[in-house]
């Protein structure tokens, strides 16, 4: 048991002693350092030592939460006792257990050795090379913008059924965002941004360069003519819209309180049979891959979409309880809150045409890189502004687009995919081909 | 604790250096569906120390709150500052001179928060609940959250800033779900101030709250999307608030103008019509309750307003101390941190439309065809100045009278083309945009106001003729 499993395993016993029914304890440490670019320039350099601490209770089955950034003795009981004052309040609810103890299986990976001599020299030569590539790219580029970060820390988790989990992780994550500028034009703002938790996997080169292509190639940008087409949405894109409607309507809570449209449609088709989605939390170098979630119950790897048909939503353990179902390790938050249900890593299958190909048979349409919106995950209702896009005639690439919007429903999207890449990508915790979709409706000026 | 600080900055051999105390408390209840969703107390209190060093900045934060751990927070910025100052090629020489901030702030307050007990707070939000699903037998599910962030600072800086400050901030929220023939969609109301409960509840009372999000909830069952295109919008004061802090705020943020935004080198000129006048004001004397007030700053400026445009021209950007000298602008008091793990950055407060002359009556009557959208939405900037925000609530005005609500209503546009295009201002004025949080790589608390304004942007929606 490592130290701070100990401190977990401690604390649950003075949270029985103090009066609690069951308790549950996470405990986070770490610390990281960071230099973040401004205006063209190195602007800061950072190092954090960080911790924290939350606590569940459940007292004559009700609920209290509290959290503190310490991981101090005298801290945590104070906490504990303004859980068990809230619980003490709370209405008596069946389904408030905790979870009992799961078999754990080591995630390999997660914590790299070699992230223990990383200082903030590294993280310092890091950041000037992202921003000298992206400088040296172009000329006209000017970044507004951006960070390389290395973190390392610790998590245990300890409840009062015997739940003990503890891990280390090492992470390094670095972004870089700003415009192209030639004359009087300014491109929209673009990003690129990675991750990963092995030292030996840092590639800022490869950012700056994707960031700078990005703001160059969207220079000379106009607005196109309303028609209502095809649309291929790129990862980033796909996120917003798919990724939003489809995170909120697979998951249980949604679901049981009439929050859902998915509500009663397990084994049924609720979108065209190219599509398959997981919940991988057991995702190679993935952002939100661990060993176990927010509970101690072990991650997993779920087939939420098959071929278009629903097969599972995701769980915790009260959402669970309440569908007399085991959780599927999809606890989710921080130690500031009580779990919630969430999904880990979204990845979306690939699919077999070339994205090449798939622009290629398209003969007028739009490609839209990235989005700035917000659909309305409930209804899937969405209207957006396209950033990054480019207008599509007789399978050419013709002009860079701005000032236009899509919108349309997301669930009618869903069941109008045309296409899915064989290529796809990683945007933060999801993966994703691009999809082409049909009957979208595009407002612009031209 | 404010001669702990003091004694620690005596310690700094750095240009410039800043410390800040926070101790914050979050208290959050919500219920949703009749279920206690949440009822939890979070607790962090710690010190960030920030440094000038050799020309560029370091920062370090620390939970460790005696002498040694300070000392070693502040070795730890100082040593990040040295780094970052080997690979910054444009050295920061010094800062804009400021009155520093002295002496203890605290916010008016009418009937404090913590008067009201655990109990009355989770016996509201859940009272709240019940009633929003009992509004029509269409409403399928509801949550309700009430929360309230307590704030105890203290900044101690370099330049002689000791200031002691308390802030409440509450907030108080339903969400309503109506679903009928496999429709779904959802209302939301909110309010949010600085303030007491008094104040929280000044403007709209808890069941107001509560019948709004139900009431459009099930409206919206039955409404359909616009048609696209460009559109004649008369925007109520809440999104008025927004397009403020959207189209022409994050565009005038000082650190986003030197690295090239539209707005940059555009001081004096004429960027919207003679009819919009646009501030940013840490304590608006409108509304003191204004949910993004601040007295003083975390650079330990006290706060003023900032007059971003005065009759139509550019008359200065927003900034921090560094970014005044560069950019030749005044200190107002937009340095900001959201915890004490966050470096200030330069941030917006309470950015308002000053009102005009006209009514909304006389407004609508000019409007032959055109949408009314109210408040509830959420927005997005862009360097190029092209914004966009969604409505809560549109209507379709057809020769001047409001006609049936639509749902999916988002418009964009650039920043200039469409503040120049204002041609009708109202009288009528309040603030309205206060719950929910900006982003901008940490949350901050922000409020928006003005009048009801007509102006002509691109609406998203079906192609025209289908």
């Amino acid at each position: 048991m490592g130290q701070l499993l100990s401190i977990a395993d401690t604390a649950v016993n003075k949270g029985l002693k103090l009066g609690a029914d069951e308790i549950e304890i996470l405990l986070l440490r770490g610390e990281s350092t960071e230099v973040a670019l401004e205006n063209n320039d190195i602007h800061i350099g950072r190092t954090d030592v960080r911790s924290g601490t939350g606590i569940r209770v459940f007292k004559k089955k009700g609920l209290g939460f509290a959290s503190t950034n310490s991981v101090n003795e005298k801290d945590i009981v104070n906490a504990i006792e303004r859980a068990l004052q809230l619980a003490g309040h709370a209405p008596s609810e069946p389904w408030n257990e905790l979870p009992d103890k799961a078999p754990l299986k080591d995630v390999d990976g997660l914590y790299d050795p070699e992230s223990e001599s990383f200082e903030t020299e590294d993280a310092l030569q890091m950041a000037t090379e992202m921003l000298n590539t992206a400088k040296d790219f172009d000329e006209r580029i000017t970044v507004d913008k951006g960070t390389f970060s290395a973190h390392r820390g610790e998590e245990a988790i300890a409840n009062s059924r015997g739940v003990q989990a503890e891990e280390k992780t090492s992470s390094f994550l670095w972004f870089i965002m700003g415009m192209a500028i030639e004359g009087e034009e300014v491109s929209n703002l673009d990003y690129s941004i990675r991750f990963t938790h092995n030292v030996r996997k840092i590639d800022v080169g490869k950012v700056a360069e994707e960031f700078a292509e990005r703001v160059t190639s969207s220079l000379g940008a106009k607005s196109v003519g309303s028609f209502e087409g095809p649309v291929i949405l790129g990862p980033d894109a796909g996120k917003l819209l798919l990724g939003t409607v489809l995170t909120h309507a697979i998951n249980s809570d949604n679901v049981q309180k009439g929050m859902s449209q998915f509500g009663e449609k397990i084994g049924e088709e609720v979108c065209s049979t190219n599509l398959s989605v997981m919940d991988d939390g057991l995702l190679e170098d993935g952002l939100a891959t661990s060993s176990f979630d927010r509970e101690g119950l072990p991650h997993q790897r779920i087939g939420l979409i098959e071929n278009g048909i629903l097969k599972s939503y995701i769980y915790n353990t009260k959402t669970a309880s309440k569908d007399s179902v085991r959780s599927t390790g999809n606890a989710s938050g921080d130690e500031r809150q009580s779990p919630g249900v969430g999904t880990t890593n979204v990845v979306i299958e690939d699919g077999k045409k070339r994205f090449e190909d798939i622009v290629g048979e398209t003969e007028h349409g739009l490609i839209v890189r990235r989005l700035s919106g917000y659909p309305d995950p409930l209804s899937g209702d969405f209207s957006a502004v396209v950033k990054g896009g480019f207008l599509v005639k007789n399978g050419d690439m013709v002009q860079p687009v701005t000032d236009t919007m899509i919108s349309g429903n997301v669930f009618d999207l869903l069941r109008r995919i045309d296409a899915v890449s064989k290529e796809r990508e990683r945007v933060m915790s999801f993966t994703l081909p691009s999809i082409k979709v049909e009957g979208v409706s595009v407002t612009g000026k031209g | 604790m404010l001669d702990l600080l003091s004694k620690v900055e005596a310690k700094s051999v750095a240009k410039y250096t800043e410390l800040r105390f926070q101790s914050r408390q979050v208290n959050r209840i919500s219920i949703e569906k009749g279920e206690l969703e949440s009822a939890s107390s979070s607790s962090r209190r710690g010190v960030g120390i920030r440094t000038l060093v050799d020309g560029a900045w370091g920062f370090s934060s620390t939970n460790k709150l005696e002498l040694g751990g300070l000392s070693e927070c502040l070795d730890s910025s100082m040593k990040a500052g040295r780094m970052a100052s080997k690979g910054r090629k444009e050295k920061v020489e010094s800062l804009e001179d400021v009155t520093p901030a002295s002496g203890t702030f605290r916010p008016k307050v009418n009937d404090p928060v913590e008067d009201h007990s655990l109990e009355e707070k989770m016996n509201l939000v859940r009272d709240i609940e019940e009633r929003t699903r009992g509004v029509s037998e269409d409403i399928k599910s509801s949550s309700c959250t009430y929360y309230e962030i307590i704030d105890h600072k203290m900044i101690v800086t370099s330049d002689g800033a000791e200031a002691e400050i308390f802030d409440v901030k509450p907030e108080f929220s339903v969400l309503a779900v109506a679903a009928r023939e496999g429709k779904m969609n959802m209302g939301y109301d909110a309010n949010c101030v600085t303030g007491g409960w008094k104040d929280l509840f000044a403007e709209k009372s808890p069941e107001e709250i509560s019948e709004k999000a139900a009431t459009l909830a099930v409206d919206l069952l039955k409404a359909s999307g616009p048609e696209g295109g460009e559109s004649l919008v008369v925007l109520d004061p809440s999104l008025v608030g927004l397009i403020c802090h959207e189209a022409i705020g994050h565009t005038v943020e000082g650190d986003f103008v030197a690295a090239g935004s539209i707005m940059k080198g555009k001081l004096g000129e004429a960027v919207a019509s003679p009819l919009v006048s646009l501030v940013d004001s840490g304590v608006p004397a409108e509304n003191v309750h204004a949910a993004g007030a601040i007295q003083v700053d975390d650079e330990g400026v006290s706060t003023k307003d900032a007059r971003i445009i005065d009759k139509g021209m550019l008359r200065t950007y927003l900034v921090n101390r560094e970014m005044a000298k560069e950019l030749g602008a005044e200190p107002c008091g937009n340095a900001r941190a959201f915890e004490h793990t966050n470096r200030p950055i330069i941030r917006m407060r309470n950015t308002y439309l000053e009102p005009g002359d006209s009514s909304l009556d006389e407004i609508l009557e000019e409007t032959k065809k055109g949408y009314l959208l109210k408040g509830g939405g959420e927005g997005q900037a862009d360097a190029n100045a092209e914004f966009m925000f969604t409505a809560g609530e549109a209507y379709e005005i057809n020769d001047g009278e409001i006609g049936k609500l639509l749902k999916n209503v988002t418009i964009s546009g650039r920043a200039f083309d469409v503040l120049k295009s204002v041609d009708m201002v109202s009288r009528d004025f309040w603030f309205d945009m206060g719950y929910g949080m900006c982003f901008k790589g940490q949350p901050a608390k922000v409020d928006g106001g003005g009048p009801y304004i007509r102006c002509l942007t691109m609406v998203g929606g079906k192609a025209e003729g289908r």
